[in-house]
């Protein structure tokens, strides 16, 4: 059970406070008695009772802070939210009345609001409201705001939740809870800091006889005041410890959370491991009897989606996350780590060229455009940055071992076989070092891999058979002609400045067909997709579903991210994400769709605490349970292994029914092309080819087309 | 792809948009201080007993005209200096004078109390004693409310359990010791060096399972240098956010320990209802803001380039 918040506690003690009986009778006879049996805590210069006026004190803070958590939630909430679901100019105005509150400093302003409002804890609050809803707006814009760049809301829009609960439910109260819990706790602090110190100072705070630990403060400590110490020592300790546990609710997990993240000392690099086991505190997650890798050699580590192989790497290199732990390995360094993501093994704060040392013939080895080095990584595809990541492990003094979570996930065939050419070389070196890879692409193996370790499949699902195409019919799903796509979205139309993406693309998904758009990394295969769904913005002909998704979300059509983590809220259970997928069809069961895609042990997992494969299916299971006529699949089958990757194709085909239609855009050709009835071929920003990969009267025209289909 | 693209406009052009969007900032406060003016009851000029004066300040200050018009010519009025003379402070006296006097010494606590927040929230965050050092801003915060401090120190002295040193210094008084008695408060009881190590242990968390921090170390490379260039982001943003905060806090240390500054004349002319000194204060105290806000966000910029992409 989760502890509560100190929050909790000085909220429940400041309630019960607020309404005790309070007495601020004054009396002559018992001025500034020390603390006794019938007064506690003695008296104040006024005959009072200080230990009943220390509770009445508490009143300012529940009432004042209350009014000022009420203004400055309600206020700052609604906007920083729609400042950071909107961007653009809204964001823009939204943040300049904000900029313009807050640069006016929060007492200066509160004593000027004094003038208009009055004195006494209401007014305070209501002011310090005002003074604080423009770090609420800041805090809940940067929260939303992320999670917008990360694609999280447009991936919550397109799958079918209207877009003031995606915001309001999903990334505000979701994923900026534990924004508005600190930004409580602060304005709470900070309420009392200021009500106290004003009200010490006699001016805009609790005026006598109305009780307020500063005001007592001031009496204790002026002309004429009693010799009692623990009227003076009494608010002190209060302020303390109350001001001390709102602190500590405000930053105090932030503080502690700065202390634990500090790095075990690490393990060196391995070359031999023997009983090998990862772990938690709970149970193995790894265990393997032996791996020898022996200099200049190549080996590939298969196994099925969630099995541990990427643990696996990094319990070698040493990084294993917090609460993990390894025992058998014996490593030696250098060595070099490139995670699956190649954007998160590359230092966002320089350019590529910065991070990688390599030589033309490298660069050529690797396919990495030259022209390119100067970017930032957050501006390469994901296949350039596998290739940059790759690039910048390699370089450098080198190391003795290279780790390489699925390093061709991103790229197209063509690239894919460049790419395991260099890392070949790379073995040739003198030094002969040696390479460790995850995948789950066995047609890498042939030619490239020396040695081969496979470690536990768990259990699930097992494959229903090997998909096959369906039979099309009927009017067009979608149509598109003379359609350009720009990078910029839909509803910000001000922003594609520049030239289209992709152009002049004549497209049309009948009923019952599968169709493909291949090309290499970068071409715009996915602004393509996204365009189709209504998201980026496009000019020429097109229609989904018999209307014009440019004009609102067709009813029907589902997105299946290229990073299946981007649909999936990270704040929730699975099952509880899957219900609200549910909810939007209403036609099928959660139960069913974990069954199907064989994560029914995995119901109550985060999305973090799944593997990369488990993910996919996880948001396969969303776009089932959401209902689809046309699933545009951006990379359906990455970062699966090869069973699994055929039964998400079937369950693609399964969920949109002979009647529906599926585009895919993906780089693993020999697992898709059978599926489809026609593929488009992208080429330098426009559509090359079109052809049918079952019917050899129809094959590939165009040279890259065909280079594209041979290398696959 | 992501849905975001490289800024396309030039970096010239990018500069100037902050810098306009910060000024726009402080014109909006500078206007919002003359709307809460104009709208609070009763003019303060009317308790003035020389008849000569009131008239004079009156059609100086054009307290007959209405109120829209009596902002914006507040507010032009705020962004020429041609502040007027005070009403109650020090009655006909130019404000500008009083308040860029009061500014100096204002400086002397304000600079200070910065560093020592921006200085405490680092150590907060080191390697060593973290568990020690990273509390030592909490405990000081809940011990540190200003007027409790001012209260401990009274009853030692009041209770006879220490005697006053020759050297601490009343509060009409000067001294070294009460200055920087200030300047510690100010900095550490005003929760800015909370705010700074609270940041600062964010950024360490999030970089503790970055891959790229990651993939250094598994290489056997040294990340002290990476941590540092990925911390002077968040130390910026968070020098930045606390400044505000601290100038807000001049107002309450000043008073408290009676040192004369932009905060205590402030207070006075709320007091007092001294509607020019007060305006010209928070104008001020305004600048301040914009102008480091302006400073810490072209740095950041220049320091990273993920910001160089368009909201």
């Amino acid at each position: 059970m989760r502890r509560p918040s100190p929050l909790v506690y000085v909220c429940l003690v400041a309630l019960i406070a607020a309404l005790f009986p309070y007495d601020s009778g004054l009396n002559a006879d018992a001025l500034g008695l020390a603390p006794s049996s019938g007064h506690p805590l003695g008296t104040d210069a006024v005959g009072r009772d200080v230990a009943l006026r220390l509770f009445g004190g508490l009143r300012p803070l529940v009432f004042g802070g209350g009014t000022a958590l009420l203004v400055a939630l309600g206020v700052g909430v609604p906007l920083g939210a729609l400042a950071g679901a909107r961007g653009g100019p809204v964001a823009l105005g939204v943040r300049g009345a904000a900029s313009a509150v807050a640069v006016i400093p929060a007492v200066p302003l509160v004593l000027l609001l004094g003038l208009l409002l009055g004195h006494g804890a209401l007014p305070l609050g209501l002011a310090w409201g005002v003074a604080s809803a423009p770090a609420v707006t800041q805090a809940i814009y940067q929260r939303v705001d992320a999670s917008r760049r990360a694609d999280r809301l447009l991936a919550l829009v397109a799958h079918g939740i209207p877009e003031p609960v995606a915001v309001a439910r999903h990334l505000v109260w979701n994923n900026a809870g534990d924004v508005l819990r600190v930004q409580c706790a602060r304005i709470l602090a900070t309420f009392l800091a200021m009500e106290t110190a004003l009200s010490y100072l006699g001016r805009a705070g609790v005026a006598e006889p109305d009780p307020s630990w500063g005001n007592m403060l001031a009496m204790a400590m002026g002309a004429g005041a009693g010799r009692n110490p623990a009227a003076v020592a009494s608010p002190v300790f209060v302020i303390a410890v109350v001001g001390g546990a709102l602190w500590w609710a405000a930053l105090g997990r932030r503080l502690a959370d700065s202390g634990r993240s500090r790095w075990a000392p690490q393990a060196a690099v391995v070359l031999a491991a023997n009983d090998l086991e990862v772990s938690t505190a709970e149970r193995a997650l790894v265990r393997l009897s032996s791996l020898i890798v022996p200099r200049g050699t190549v080996t590939a580590v298969l196994g099925a989606s969630g099995t541990g192989k990427s643990l696996l790497l990094r319990a070698i290199a040493g990084i294993l996350p917090p609460g993990v732990r390894a025992s058998g390995v014996v490593a030696r360094p250098p060595l070099a780590w490139v995670a699956q993501d190649g954007r998160e093994s590359l230092d966002p704060l320089r350019t590529v060229r910065q991070q990688v040392t390599a030589d033309d013939a490298t660069l050529l080895l690797s396919g990495f455009p030259a022209q390119r080095l100067d970017c930032w990584p957050h501006t390469l595809s994901g296949g350039e940055a596998q290739r940059a990541a790759l690039l910048a492990a390699l370089t450098g003094s080198g190391p003795a071992l290279l780790l390489a979570d699925e390093p061709t996930t991103g790229l197209d065939p063509r690239a894919r076989r460049t790419l395991t050419a260099a890392l070949r070389e790379f073995t040739q070196r003198p030094d002969r070092p040696s390479v460790v890879f995850v995948t789950h692409d066995r047609r890498l193996l042939a030619g490239f891999a020396d040695a081969v370790v496979e470690i536990g499949v768990p259990g699930g699902a097992s494959p229903s058979g090997e998909p096959v195409p369906g039979q099309p019919g009927g009017a067009p799903l979608a149509e598109a002609a003379g359609l350009a796509v720009f990078a910029g979205l839909t509803r910000h139309p001000g922003r594609w400045t520049g030239g289209p993406v992709v152009r002049d693309i004549d497209l049309v998904v009948a009923p019952g067909e599968t169709v493909g758009i291949i090309g290499e990394s970068g071409v715009g295969k996915t602004t393509l997709l996204r365009a189709l769904a209504g998201l980026c913005a496009s000019r020429g002909a097109l229609s989904v579903l018999g209307a014009d998704p440019r004009c609102g979300k067709p009813q029907g059509v589902q997105l299946l991210w290229q990073d299946p983590g981007t649909s999936l809220d990270p704040a929730i259970p699975l099952r509880q994400m899957l219900a609200i997928s549910a909810r939007l069809s209403g036609e099928r069961s959660v139960k069913e769709a974990l069954a199907r895609v064989g994560l029914t042990h995995r119901a109550d997992a985060l999305s973090s605490e799944l593997s990369g494969g488990e993910r996919r299916r996880a948001s396969l299971a969303q776009v089932w349970l959401a209902g689809a006529r046309l699933v545009l699949a951006d990379e359906p089958t990455a970062a699966l292994d090869a069973p699994r990757a055929i039964e998400a194709l079937s369950l693609l085909q399964d969920l949109v029914g002979p009647t529906g239609g599926i585009v895919i855009a993906s780089h693993d050709l020999a697992l898709v092309l059978p599926l489809c009835h026609r593929v488009y071929v992208l080429h330098e920003g426009t559509c090359v080819d079109v052809f049918s990969p079952a019917e050899q009267r129809d094959p590939a025209r165009h040279p890259f087309a065909r280079a594209l289909v041979d290398a696959g | 792809m992501r849905a975001v693209m490289p800024d396309s406009r030039s970096e010239p052009a990018v500069i100037l948009r902050t810098v306009v969007g910060w000024l726009l900032a402080g014109l909006g406060a500078i206007v919002l201080v003359q709307v809460l003016v104009a709208l609070a009851p009763g003019d303060a000029i009317d308790t003035l007993p020389d008849p000569a004066l009131r008239g004079q300040l009156a059609r100086e200050w054009r307290l007959d005209d209405p109120m829209y018009l009596r902002v914006v010519l507040g507010t032009l009025h705020a962004l020429s200096g041609a502040w007027g003379s005070s009403w109650t402070v020090r009655p006909g006296a130019p404000v500008w004078a009083l308040v860029m006097g009061a500014m100096g010494s204002s400086m002397v606590v304000l600079l200070p109390a910065w560093f020592v927040a921006v200085g405490v929230g680092l150590l907060g965050r080191g390697r060593a004693a973290v568990a020690l050092v990273s509390a030592l801003p909490v405990v000081i915060l809940s011990l540190g409310t200003i007027e409790s401090v001012n209260a401990l120190v009274w009853v030692g002295i009041t209770s006879g359990w220490w005697s006053r040193p020759s050297f601490f210094a009343l509060p009409a008084e000067g001294g070294l010791v009460r200055d920087l008695l200030m300047i510690g408060v100010l900095g550490i009881g005003s929760a800015a060096a909370g705010e700074v190590a609270a940041r600062l242990g964010e950024t360490d968390a999030a970089l503790d399972q970055a891959g790229f921090v990651l993939a250094t170390r598994a290489r056997g490379g040294s990340v002290r240098g990476l941590l540092w260039r990925h911390r002077a982001v968040p130390l910026l943003e968070a020098a930045q956010a606390v400044f505000a905060p601290l100038t807000g806090g001049l107002v309450i240390v000043e008073r408290l320990w009676g040192r004369p500054g932009l905060g205590d004349l402030l207070w006075r002319a709320v007091e007092a209802r001294d509607v020019p000194v007060a305006t010209g204060v928070i104008v001020v105290l305004a600048s301040m803001t914009v102008l480091v806000g302006v400073t810490l966000d072209l740095c950041r910029r220049a320091w990273d380039p993920r910001l160089r992409i368009l909201v």
